[in-house]
């Protein structure tokens, strides 16, 4: 018998969707599974589903210290990190999106040749950096805020100019004829009309803090306190206990999925409906 | 000279409204690639002494030998070679299979996005467990401690005490990652090609293979070559996988931590910086060229 | 209130001329509209004036002051974009109240020009709501209220109403003229559409690639066209054309079209002597070619081929000989298409232009040398 093509497609397909769907499986999984599911022992193998499913483990992380502040931190780090690549991103984009100045072309590759070197080569020299006199006065919760927002900023900026493009000019001109200087009808016009679109880059810029893992960890290296992916790495590197580091990398994995939703939804921006025609 | 003045400054007063706006996003970015730079080649050129540094110092290079700079250089040389094909193929084959229509394709090609969302993260620590020792799943799978799976090994593996098991599985994690980025830059190639070309090969009586041969692959070349450039260099800036799943085989990402952390020798990890630098430069420009050669053959002929 | 008046402005963007050295006045409280084919220069033109646009060559001055380098917001103009530019996050009210916050008017004088200008615009019932849930029309008059509250001295209108369908182009079109005669505002208007331009303004100014063809009252410009540009460009359907040759003969000058000869009309012959035997383009208005019941000593024969049917009137497509012609008649004449009909150009109604440059030949008596 020859195999007909729809037939492999849907075996293809069958294969193709075991091979994306094992690993959030067994995070659930672990992430619910008891005691002795995990650790067996070896009398037995460990099981596919667990044999008493638990939401214990979850019950437990909301009290241990030690998650709490990694995810406190994180919060405040990512949302610090939304803070500064809005503000600077912002105006840059419209600057670069709306305005022919000479040089221009350079400035916009000047301004993403910051990310053509790897995460592990910068970041050597920017501890260096944050080590010396006077930085290293600034609190270590604002430099990882600072780092990531050098990793997010050129996003941010791409993502913005794209927003900005689709403004029609008019509004601004018209707002400038009514009497606006330019900078008021920036950030009275242009600014509100551009958020739904901006609310894509600052959940960009959150859920690259968020899940930021080389630079926390270099910058955090020698103390206790630190962010949600780095707590995860060093109870990694004491704990057996699986289906414990399971949860916390549960914990940090759904936000990510519910903001990428959120992200999509928010991109039909339904605003500009009024504007034009 | 006065004129030249004259004419920065008409420029300033034209433009300042924009360049107000510009300058603080500006000025982070090359504040920092300037810091970047700045350290980088101060510390290459730095003995670091317990009390004091040394500086000019050729040191770093004379250490540069024994600090395992070149096996970790051999082996992020095969994770880039074995990965970059492998990336490609599985891109491939799932844009191949996303490409046709089918009821439900809006729900897989969803599903699909899953490997981008999770963090690298905890998609290596999943890794880390499942194939522990010696009771992970796959040790239990592979050594048929399942009724319904044949037993295909003796005893188990230990995955993390052998270069090429524990690279491997890192390589794994690298490219069930990324799949979704190498899928949709092929699927977006692929859906740019016309459907009239497969509808005039099939008159003229080509076969699958063939249409796929002649049509799909040579026009497909943009979006091939993007995808072995974009992941090569993903693969030779790789840390977080072969770090959490092989630490005892560092590659050249890892390496920078050891002795960063390890040796606190930060003039020989800005070294090995550069040095990985250096390799990602060189080896985009050879793809470039050889993917740019290869579609003049495969288009000329 | 204000006149405005346009000095040589000229404007390029790097080698490109898009306009060059354009002249003209607009009395106080008079209404303008700048008419030309999509491309010409007249949205450049007008966003000079606004400001919007540097000026690269002459003057433009708003009453008697020099505008060129002053900021839009201080020419105290204000313009009605194509897109009506509406803030999509604010309400009807809140768009309209826009100037008067900026220039931190008193609230009590504030709440009553925004009275005043949501009644002109009979835009009352509409104040809270959003420019998403407004009709176009109801946006376009929106925007003219923003436009007016803030008692400009110049109004400037961008195609105001492209945008718009047929019949509520009309309407608004009849609306724009009332409101002009009511608020008596120096009006700039832009537009592509003839028609639009002829029925609206005191004055027109037809705009051609950059330059200006001609400036003068609607019924100046349709009588007595400069340029074979105006003649073309105004009027629908447009002035038919044909070249000619003048030829000297015992019962004056003639018009030699080839297929038939038409003796010459009111043009002097003084002007045509220099053309003699050399060509000339003659144009002839659709309406100005009668169709005569029987056939006279100087008649033509003309052969139908279309009838197009617009209502109170039908266009004709004939030819006479190998020359095409469109000829308006007032409908029910009962003429069908495949059928030769006796037709009579009339003789006062000619107009002659150089073959070269396209000026009318009357032009040179317009023009002191």
């Amino acid at each position: 018998m020859r195999w007909s093509a729809p037939l492999l497609h849907r075996i293809g397909l069958g294969l193709f969707l075991v091979a994306v769907l094992i690993p959030p499986f067994l995070l659930f999984k672990y992430s619910i599974s008891d005691k002795e599911s995990v650790v067996t022992g070896g009398e037995y193998p460990q099981p596919f589903w667990p044999f008493h499913p638990t939401l214990q483990l979850f019950e437990q992380l909301f009290t241990r210290d030690d998650f709490l502040g990694a995810f406190s931190l994180s919060l405040q780090i990512a949302l610090l990190t939304v803070f500064f690549s809005l503000v600077l991103g912002a105006p840059a984009a419209f600057a670069l999106a709306r305005y022919r100045f000479p040089g221009k072309a350079l400035v916009l590759f000047l301004m993403i040749s910051v990310r053509l070197l790897p995460d592990i080569t910068s970041v050597v020299p920017v501890v260096e950096q944050f080590a010396r006199y006077p930085f290293s006065l600034v609190p270590e919760l604002l430099q990882v805020a600072l780092a990531h927002t050098l990793l997010s900023l050129p996003y941010v900026l791409y993502i913005a100019i794209g927003v900005f493009e689709t403004i029609p000019r008019d509004l601004e001109e018209q707002a400038q004829l009514l009497g606006a200087s330019r900078l008021f009808a920036f950030r009275h016009i242009v600014l509100p009309v551009a958020l739904p679109g901006l609310a894509a880059a600052a959940i960009y810029a959150f859920l690259l803090s968020w899940n930021e893992f080389v630079f926390t960890f270099f910058l955090t290296f020698q103390s206790t306190s630190t962010t949600l992916p780095v707590l995860l790495q060093r109870i990694m590197a004491w704990t057996v206990q699986t289906n414990y580091l399971a949860a916390i990398a549960l914990a940090l994995t759904l936000p990510v999925i519910v903001f990428t939703m959120i992200v999509q939804k928010y991109m039909r921006a339904g605003m500009m409906a009024g504007a034009i025609k | 000279m006065r004129s030249g003045w004259r004419r920065l400054e008409l420029l300033w007063k034209k433009h300042s409204f924009e360049l107000w706006l510009l300058a603080p996003a500006l000025l982070y970015l090359l504040g920092f690639l300037v810091i970047i730079v700045f350290h980088l080649l101060v510390l290459t050129f730095s003995y670091t002494l317990p009390l004091e540094d040394q500086f000019p110092s050729l040191q770093n290079f004379v250490d540069l030998a024994d600090s395992g700079f070149f096996t970790a250089l051999w082996r992020t040389l095969l994770f880039v070679l074995v990965g970059t094909p492998l990336q490609l193929l599985t891109g491939l084959a799932a844009a191949l299979l996303l490409q046709r229509a089918f009821r439900g394709r809006a729900v897989v090609s969803a599903l699909a996005m899953l490997p981008l969302v999770i963090p690298s993260l905890v998609t290596a620590i999943i890794l880390n467990i499942v194939f522990d020792y010696p009771f992970g799943h796959v040790n239990d799978l592979l050594t048929g401690r399942f009724p319904w799976f044949p037993e295909l090994l003796s005893d188990p593996v230990n995955w993390k005490s052998t270069a090429p098991a524990a690279l491997g599985v890192a390589l794994l994690g690298n490219v069930w990652r990324n799949l979704p980025i190498s899928m949709l830059i092929l699927l977006s190639g692929l859906l740019s090609i016309s459907e009239d070309y497969y509808e005039a090969a099939h008159t003229m009586g080509a076969t699958g293979w063939q249409r796929f041969k002649f049509i799909t692959l040579p026009l497909l070349t943009p979006a091939i070559s993007t995808v072995l450039v974009l992941r090569s260099i993903e693969l030779w800036k790789e840390f977080i996988f072969p770090f959490i799943v092989a630490p005892a085989y560092p590659t050249l990402g890892v390496l920078i931590e050891r002795i960063h952390h390890g040796q606190r020798n930060a003039g020989l990890a800005a070294l090995v910086s550069l040095l990985l630098v250096g390799c990602i430069a060189a080896s985009t420009f050879v793809i470039q060229r050889s993917t740019r050669w290869l579609r003049q053959r495969l288009v000329g002929v | 209130m204000a006149s405005v008046k346009l000095e040589g402005i000229g404007k390029s963007y790097g080698d490109q001329e898009v306009v060059s050295d354009l002249d003209l006045e607009i009395a106080d409280g008079e209404f303008v509209c700048l008419v030309g084919p999509s491309g010409c220069g007249k949205s450049t033109t007008l966003r000079m004036v606004a400001g919007l646009e540097e000026i690269t060559r002459g003057d433009v001055y708003i009453g008697d002051r020099r505008v060129n380098l002053v900021a839009p917001r201080d020419r105290n103009v204000a313009m009605v974009f194509q897109s009506y530019a509406l803030f999509p996050h604010m309400t009807v009210e809140a768009n309209i109240a826009f100037g008067l916050k900026i220039r931190k008017l008193p609230e009590e004088e504030r709440r009553r020009k925004i009275q005043w200008s949501l009644e002109l615009m009979g835009l009352e019932s509409l104040a809270g709501r959003m420019p998403r849930e407004l009709s176009g029309g109801e946006r376009q008059r929106v925007a003219l209220g923003r436009a007016l509250v803030l008692e400009p001295e110049v109004l400037l209108l961008d195609e105001p109403l492209s945008n718009l369908d047929a019949g509520l182009r009309s309407d608004m079109r009849t609306a724009l003229k009332k409101l002009h005669l009511e608020v008596q505002r120096t009006i700039l208007y832009v537009t592509h559409d003839q028609v639009e331009a002829m029925t609206l303004s005191d004055r027109v100014a037809v705009m051609s690639r950059g330059r200006l063809m001609q400036v003068g009252t609607p019924r100046e410009v349709y009588r007595r066209p400069r340029n074979l540009f105006v003649a073309t460009f105004i009027g629908n359907p447009s002035m038919n054309t044909v070249q000619v040759r003048p030829r000297d003969t015992k019962d004056g000058i003639v018009l030699d079209a080839g297929d038939f000869q038409l003796p010459l009309g009111e043009v002097p012959a003084g002007l045509v002597l220099p053309y003699l035997n050399q060509p000339v383009i003659l144009g002839m208005r659709p309406e100005k070619i009668q169709v005569l019941e029987k056939p006279a000593d100087d008649s033509l024969r003309a052969f139908v081929n279309v009838v197009e049917p617009l209502g109170a009137e039908n266009i004709l497509d004939v030819n006479v000989g190998d020359t095409n012609f469109k000829i308006k008649v007032a409908a029910g004449s009962g003429i069908k298409p495949g059928q030769p009909i006796p037709v009579r150009f009339d003789r006062e109604s000619q107009h002659l232009f150089d073959h070269e440059t396209g000026t009318s030949l009357l032009d040179s008596l317009q023009r002191p040398v």
